[in-house]
């Protein structure tokens, strides 16, 4: 064993371990985006999770302080827009607490209204069908209505920091 | 349901005017002084004044509230009541934003009766069920 964290044998792990774990997961980075009367909303979000394609179920976890947040639970659907390396721009805008994001971004309805962003890698709007609350989070589970991707190179998520998706090395393969 | 007596068209009457029409003080006429309300499941009982904010703060929520009252069942000093509740859910209620979507959820209330009044109710509604009419499960509590 030569692992630097390790959590110690309670029930309840090491705060630091935990954060290093989500560290090492690599993610794409997300714009989570829906309609609040007439207003478009959205913020940025990693915890994106494909569930199954038969049907076609996503999941997005939402913190609840987040200005969208109480807009999820009106809303019928929300788009999930996978950023491009292109995005720099539309990432920070997400991230800030700018109060109206969609002043800055350049976007379109999807097919029930909900916002998609132009020059994203990939897009899909879906119909949220559960919405799971988990303390200072909630899971919205949805059902994919509409989804279109790009000729476009997606962002890369590490350790809180962002990358370059067409500028990544592949492992050899056990036959190369 | 039919109101073959006085005592249950005043329960009706001060229910109707309490939680569709907002006008909680109506129930000063049907609850006895030192009312207690339980609900079963919660540690917790209201007073008729915590009972008038809690009738607020669902009609609030809820201001299209309208309760049916489905049997009202009286045996000597107890008084059962049975209810069905609609209401489209415009603000927060339960920590859960506005969803704008119209449930139903329904209940029954044990009373005990002295002198016409109510001394206590025992209240059968699941606050879950409601939730999960508006799509909302939650994670359980550690």
């Amino acid at each position: 064993m030569t692992d630097a964290l390790s959590t110690p044998l309670t029930d309840e792990p090491d705060l630091d371990a935990l954060k290093g774990f989500n560290r090492q997961f690599v993610t794409g980075v997300t714009v989570v985006t829906t309609m609040d009367d007439g207003r478009a909303r959205g913020l940025a979000v990693n915890a994106y999770c494909s569930i199954s394609f038969d049907p076609p179920l996503v999941m997005v976890c939402v913190q609840r302080t987040s200005s969208t947040w109480p807009a999820l639970f009106a809303a019928t659907h929300l788009g999930v827009n996978v950023l491009s390396n292109q995005q720099q721009a539309v990432v920070a805008t997400f991230a800030s607490k700018h109060p109206d994001k969609f002043s800055q971004v350049e976007w379109q309805p999807g097919p029930h209204g909900s916002p998609l962003i132009p020059g994203s890698a990939a897009m899909l709007e879906a119909e949220i069908r559960e919405r799971f609350q988990a303390k200072t989070h909630t899971l919205f589970l949805c059902r994919v209505r509409h989804a279109q991707v790009a000729d476009l190179a997606p962002m890369v998520y590490k350790a809180g920091r962002f990358f370059d998706g067409a500028d990544l090395t592949e492992l050899a393969s056990a036959t190369g | 349901m039919t109101m073959d007596s006085p005592q249950k068209a005043a329960i009706a009457q001060a229910w109707a005017r309490a939680w569709d029409d907002g006008d909680v003080d109506a129930l000063d006429d049907l609850l006895a002084p030192g009312f207690t309300r339980r609900t079963q499941g919660s540690k917790t009982s209201l007073s008729a004044d915590e009972l008038k904010k809690e009738i607020r703060a669902t009609r609030e929520a809820f201001p299209d509230l309208v309760t049916t009252i489905d049997e009202i069942v009286l045996d000597g000093d107890r008084v059962a009541i049975f209810w069905t509740s609609t209401g489209t859910h415009q603000a927060e209620l339960l920590g859960i934003p506005a969803t704008r979507r119209k449930v139903v959820t329904y209940g029954s209330n044990l009373c005990t009766l002295s002198d016409g009044k109510l001394t206590d109710e025992r209240v059968t509604w699941d606050p879950r069920h409601l939730l999960t009419a508006l799509g909302i499960s939650t994670v359980r509590h550690d």
